[in-house]
């Protein structure tokens, strides 16, 4: 995890950005640097290029800023066609957790991470990954109005459809990146199909 | 003593050296938690810290809903559990979370939720969980509403390693939401309920409409570490 996956546009022209190291990342197009603050601190800093003294920046609105874009979610979520390098675990099943010989609950437990493809498209997410070790690949289409549930765990996207759960990681692109544009297609499939604004992706996708 | 609560005070001490040594970590209204019997301990996430520093804080042991996905590390299967830790299932609605944590609030236990779900990204409170709203009205216990300010600043979620700051524990007055409420009074007061503990934490936790979230500017006097880009 780094800052880039918290802001993965620059808050300031919303051009790509890279990580810088310590906490900070430089936008590639304008040169912008944000990070956090030295010492005791932790605010967030913006130091625009040419700026004789770095400003505060609220990271609540950055964060806004990042996610919608200038004239909201519409311009940044736009193009569809994205795709990413992901590891992929399947979940194969649930374990007890006990205490003092009673049932705490349940944790997951997830298959070998394999390399694979995610490709998100207007209407489905695609996810694939070779054969390999005998065993057949992921290859599925899943239209974002069946997704059940979504979240980012750490640094994985958890994404449940049907009776499946798959766990994503992403080692070039951030996980925010993924989860918010999840979200976007997610919310513009459920409205598509008239079964209303969607309020909450996990425990399951909610709609008003 | 059992081996349970001999970890779980152990980890408490750990809890407060760690405090001592990134925060100072400051406490308001430890007596609004009960002295006996069960209540739910509501509080904003805003730092994998969190839980550490609430347990080592409050007067009572403190049973904390945690994402299953955390019991599966090497060693945590068997940690967590010792130190109350509840695993939830995030992907489904975790009916077996939900009877364990009402099992515990009969014994006189305290349950401890982060109703947000998840930490928050920007250190801003995000939306309360409904099906966390519908437990807590369903459980007709005291809910003690808990804003921790500070810590998003001390290890944000997208940061590798945490900073010192100062981390203040503000624990609000009980709220008595009545008796055990019926499912379709559950679903008439989901929303007034939400929007009260939504209020409650924003206040408790320092974050009045316009103050930006993670702002240090306050005490923070060392210079800036970005170079000119």
């Amino acid at each position: 995890m780094g800052l880039r996956d918290f802001l993965h546009r620059c808050p300031d022209c919303l051009g790509p950005v890279a990580e810088a190291g310590g906490d900070a990342i430089r936008c590639t197009r304008c040169g912008t640097v944000v990070g956090r603050g030295k010492g005791r601190g932790g605010g967030l800093r913006l130091f625009r290029s040419g700026a004789a003294a770095p400003q505060p920046l609220d990271p609540a609105h950055a964060r806004i800023r990042v996610d919608e874009g200038d004239s909201g979610s519409a311009s940044l979520w736009a193009v569809s066609g994205r795709s990413a390098r992901v590891r992929i675990a399947r979940l194969e099943c649930e374990v007890p957790v006990r205490a003092n010989g009673r049932i705490l609950g349940f944790r997951e437990q997830f298959g070998p991470e394999r390399p694979g493809r995610a490709l998100e498209l207007e209407t489905v997410l695609e996810l694939r990954e070779p054969e390999a070790d005998g065993r057949s690949g992921l290859d599925v289409r899943i239209p974002w109005e069946d997704i059940g549930a979504l979240q980012a765990s750490s640094s994985t996207l958890q994404i449940a459809f049907g009776s499946s759960l798959v766990r994503l990681r992403f080692p070039e692109d951030p996980v925010r990146f993924w989860e918010e544009l999840a979200r976007h297609r997610i919310r513009a499939a459920w409205q598509r199909t008239g079964r209303g604004t969607v309020v909450e992706f996990q425990p399951r996708v909610r709609a008003r | 003593m059992t081996q349970g609560s001999v970890l779980y005070r152990a980890a408490q001490l750990l809890g407060r050296g760690v405090g001592a040594l990134l925060g100072p970590v400051e406490v308001e209204g430890t007596p609004n938690i009960p002295r006996e019997g069960g209540f739910i301990l509501l509080a904003n996430h805003q730092s994998l810290l969190d839980p550490v520093l609430l347990q080592a804080v409050l007067p009572r042991p403190l049973h904390t809903l945690t994402k299953s996905t955390q019991f599966a590390a090497p060693g945590m299967g068997w940690l967590l559990p010792a130190l109350h830790a509840i695993p939830v299932r995030r992907y489904r609605v975790d009916a077996q979370a939900v009877r364990t944590l009402l099992r515990i609030l009969r014994e006189g236990g305290g349950v401890g939720i982060y109703p947000e779900g998840e930490r928050s990204w920007d250190g801003r409170l995000q939306p309360l969980r409904r099906g966390t709203v519908r437990v807590v009205l369903a459980a007709g216990v005291p809910v003690i509403p808990c804003g921790i300010e500070g810590s998003w600043a001390l290890w944000p979620r997208w940061s590798a390693r945490p900073r010192r700051h100062r981390v203040r524990i503000r624990i609000g007055a009980p709220l008595d939401l009545g008796p055990p409420a019926g499912r379709r009074e559950r679903e008439e007061r989901v929303g007034p309920v939400s929007g009260l503990l939504t209020a409650r934490l924003r206040e408790l936790s320092g974050e009045p409409p316009g103050r930006e979230a993670g702002d240090d500017r306050d005490h923070d006097p060392s210079p800036d570490p970005f170079p000119p880009p």
